[in-house]
């Protein structure tokens, strides 16, 4: 927790200070347009305003980062324009750039802010690197500064765009190359899974954005200021999209809910069992450090693995699977699975649930191989049925035994030592012979 | 937007249909020809080459019958930059390569065609809008915006309906789907979007011609085209997730009670047809589909024992017990928000048209149309049931189909009369509109499971 706080601060300090440097450089090259000069002033303020709008329509969902593409595509629609209709150009160089952006995106980071939205600061301070970067490189490096600017422009349109593009490319790596050093300053993970796996959730919708930007930089000099607005129609046709995305997980994650519940509702288990179940089993998940994504499904798989119980004519006691005949545990297994498997994305989550009941032996003996996660579900599930949801600790020392009776035959010794440790109980040390 | 197999049960008149359709994209081909703009060749090819990809990519299935593709886009682009007859090369080529080998040949003849139309519509609409042949003069927000702007849009408009209309003649002789039907289905679910997306079309040509990139500009378009793309994706699985999460309900109660999806599939098919007949609006006759198919979630906590005997043997409190399901079946599924408006209509299915029912003893109007449709549903797809277990079978004839069915011919006149004689149980313009579906679709259609399908 305190390494996530220390790296956003980070995130803040790096923001502020290219917000700072760039208005002082800006100011100190006397870039700023004066107030004579209409067309230019203004062509920054839209860009400004639609900077700041798009940071308030950021899109985040669980797995991805959050990013603004509006905000993005029109900052470098920023850094590359440079002709307009009529003659006129704007010849300033990258610091003026930078000093809009910064100012825009921190007008609209505050308003999200004091809305009371997410804001990640480490996205913010890596959309900016990809700006500052990208400034850099085509104002300063490739077009030599500001006399430059026109004389440069007389080369073919489509050797423009890859120069824009593959700048562009430059910007989004150092955007990526930030967040991921920030990233694992707050987590212990390792910077390169961290770099694979931000490169991964950015790179379609990057690409978009950064097409987007070259696209407006190259309409400018028919359209004007209105390639801005025009340019921007798809990106925000995507946004209305990505709403959509988030609603379709948001319809399954209430499908498993709904189906969790089902057999409470039914009277097959004790009110309460699959959350009960979920909630300990992720608790293993996380002592045993098993990566986010598996604990997704480790914990949609402890809600449903008791689905199957709906086909019984007559309900088990309790509920407890794990007082049924092998055979019926089987059948209910068999049954779970079906069900789950008709949702069609749940197939991650199916396979876990396809060996909840092997007994852990079977990969002693026989080699087979069992998720560490299905093995995690039947220890769970063991001792919450045992247990029945009671707090004591009688019937947790009670339950306890049972599972002891099962060690290293039914239940994997690594998962009951993990459940200990979750219960806060010293370990049994039985394993020994294991 | 271009069709896929799904199930055929095809009129006489669909051939006929194909044929008219082939006929006119020839027709207006050779007028193009003739009177329209000649394109030049290198554009030409890029473009069918883009319309090829494009229908390449399409997404299979935005509703269970629409499949969609940016091959729109490019046909609006292709009438502003090639002319009518460009674009009608273009709609054409398209579509015959593919390499789902599933499409028919004549399906694969209707798309082209199709398409071809389309895109002739759209060029003619262009140039009578007065939209710009020479596109690299143009300069000036002012300019692009009345010489190309405008005249895309009206191509735009004209090419949706074109699409809507060829589309909803096929559907309706294809599978039975009533034309205006269908024709509002498409525009409200997908027309916004359509137009909307034609957009990207507009800035192609900009880039293309005033902007100069030429050639090069088709790749850069790629991005938004394929953004397009995502976007279409997720409106299909929207659906798709909406569909499957209902599936895994009825999943989860056949597991228990192995008839029940049988009965949803046919309950939920006689259900749909109607809401059609009764005029409900698309969304509205999703949601009548999604509570008949869930009607009797509810059963999932009703005792084995109880579900397992015959209705007449039940004491009048194990009756009770069974009847909760409405409310049980409303509760169970409390929490799903897309099918938060379904729920009303499964809690209120028990409910009479002269308020005696139960749970609520609602009366008329103030019971759901979804309930009043779904009680009404029920009630004939058990007295149909009934009939086809009934002395039909027993008496050994032919099985289905044969002449001896009892389902054949004028049964359901039967049916509807039957629950027409409980007086006050119905509303009586839900029975009105199952008399014109059944009339319409007949009552072996109706009671066609996916066991009899094979």
């Amino acid at each position: 927790m305190r390494r996530t706080i220390r790296a956003e601060s980070v995130a803040v300090a790096v923001a502020a200070v290219t917000a700072l440097v760039s208005v002082f450089a800006a100011y100190q090259a006397g870039d700023f347009p004066g107030w004579g000069s209409d067309a230019e002033l203004t062509l920054l303020l839209v860009f400004g305003v639609t900077i700041a709008v798009g940071e308030w329509f950021q899109i985040s969902a669980p797995g991805l980062r959050s990013s603004a593409p509006l905000a993005t595509a029109s900052a470098f629609g920023l850094c590359f324009t440079v002709e307009l209709p009529d003659g006129g150009y704007i010849a300033s160089g990258a610091a003026v750039v930078i000093a809009v952006t910064s100012v825009a995106t921190a007008i609209g980071v505050g308003a999200r802010l004091l809305a009371r939205h997410a804001v990640s600061f480490i996205d913010v301070s890596g959309r900016l690197a990809a700006v500052v970067v990208a400034a850099l490189l085509y104002r300063n490096v490739h077009l030599r500064g500001t006399g430059a600017a026109v004389l440069a422009n007389d080369r073919p349109e489509w050797q423009k765009a890859v120069t824009m593009l593959a700048i562009a490319a430059v910007g989004l790596l150092a955007d990526v190359a930030l967040t991921s050093t920030l990233r694992a300053l707050a987590a212990r993970g390792g910077l390169r899974r961290i770099v694979v796996e931000e490169l991964v959730s950015s790179v379609t919708l990057s690409l978009a954005v950064a097409v987007t930007g070259v696209l407006i930089a190259l309409a400018a000099p028919t359209l004007g200021i209105a390639a801005l607005p025009l340019f921007l129609v798809p990106l925000v046709l995507t946004l209305f999209a990505f709403r959509r995305y988030v609603s379709i997980r948001a319809t399954y994650l209430q499908s498993i809910r709904t189906l969790s519940r089902l057999t409470d509702a039914a009277g097959y288990t004790p009110a309460g069992h699959s959350e009960r179940v979920a909630a300990l089993a992720l608790s293993i998940g996380r002592e045993l450090a098993l990566p986010e994504r598996e604990l997704l499904d480790l914990e949609y798989a402890a809600l449903l693995h008791d689905i199957g119980q709906v086909a019984l004519v007559e309900p088990i006691p309790g509920g407890a699977t794990v007082l049924a005949a092998p055979a019926d545990q089987r059948r209910i297994e068999a049954d779970t699975v079906a069900i789950v498997r008709e949702t069609g994305v749940l197939e991650g989550v199916a396979r876990i649930l396809e060996h909840q009941t092997t007994p852990y032996r079977r990969v002693r003996e026989l080699g087979e191989e069992i998720p560490l996660t299905s093995r995690i579900i039947k220890v769970a599930n063991a001792y919450e049925d045992l247990n029945r949801g009671a707090r004591g600790s009688r019937s947790r020392d009670a339950a306890l035994e049972r599972i002891y009776l099962g060690l290293g035959y039914e239940y994997d010794p690594r998962v009951v030592d993990a459940l200990l440790r979750v219960l806060d109980v010293a370990p049994h040390h039985t394993d020994s012979g294991t | 937007m271009s069709i896929r197999p799904e199930q055929p049960a095809p009129s006489r008149w669909l051939p006929a249909y194909i044929a008219a359709v082939v006929a006119a994209a020839v027709l207006l081909g050779i007028l193009s020809w003739t009177w329209g703009r000649r394109p030049d060749l290198a554009p030409l090819l890029l473009l069918a080459a883009m319309g090829v990809l494009s229908f390449q990519l399409r997404e299979p299935t935005v509703t269970s019958r629409i499949g969609f593709s940016f091959l729109s886009i490019i046909l609006l682009a292709s009438g502003a930059i090639l002319g009518p007859f460009g674009a009608w090369c273009v709609g054409l080529v398209s579509p015959v390569i593919d390499r789902d080998r599933k499409v028919h040949w004549f399906q694969r003849l209707f798309n082209a065609a199709m398409m071809a139309i389309i895109g002739v519509a759209g060029g003619w609409a262009y140039a009578l809008s007065h939209g710009s042949e020479d596109l690299g003069g143009l300069s000036g927000l002012p300019s692009i915006a009345t010489e190309l702007g405008l005249p895309l849009l009206v191509a735009d408009i004209v090419q949706c309906l074109t699409n809507a209309l060829l589309l909803a003649g096929v559907i309706h002789l294809y599978q039975g789907v009533p034309f205006l039907v269908f024709l509002r289905r498409v525009l409200v679910s997908s027309g916004v979007a359509y137009v909307g997306y034609g957009a990207i079309g507009f800035l192609f040509v900009i880039v293309w011609f005033p902007a100069g990139l030429g050639p090069f500009s088709a790749v850069l378009i790629l991005a938004p085209l394929l953004a397009a793309r995502w976007a279409f994706i997720q409106f299909g699985d929207e659906l798709r997730s909406h569909e499957r999460t209902v599936d895994t309900l009825v999943t989860a109660l056949a597991t228990k009670e192995p008839p029940a999806a049988d009965r949803s599939l046919r309950v939920a098919r006689l259900a749909e047809w109607v809401a059609e007949e009764m005029g409900l609006g698309p969304s509205q006759i999703g949601t009548v589909r999604y509570a008949a198919m869930l009607h009797e979630i509810g059963h999932l906590g009703v005792p084995t024992r109880l579900l397992r005997r015959p209705r007449g043997s039940l004491t009048g409190s194990e009756r009770r017990v069974v009847d909760r399901h409405c409310v049980l079946g409303a509760r169970m599924i409390e929490g799903i928000d897309f099918l938060e408006p379904a729920r009303s209509g499964i809690r209120h299915q028990g409910e009479r048209f002269d308020g005696r029912g139960a749970p609520d003893g609602l009366a008329g109007p103030a019971i759901p149309v979804v309930a009043r449709v779904l009680a009404v549903v029920v009630a004939a797809d058990d007295l149909a049931a009934g009939l086809r277990e009934g002395p039909g079978s027993l008496a050994g004839h032919g099985g289905l189909g044969g002449q001896g069915d009892p389902l054949h011919g004028a049964a359901h006149r039967g049916v509807v009369d039957e629950l027409a004689r409980d007086l006050g149980r119905f509303d009586p313009a839900v029975l009105v509109a199952l008399r014109a579906a059944l009339d319409k679709h007949g009552l072996a259609a109706a009671m066609v499971g996916v066991a009899d399908r094979g």
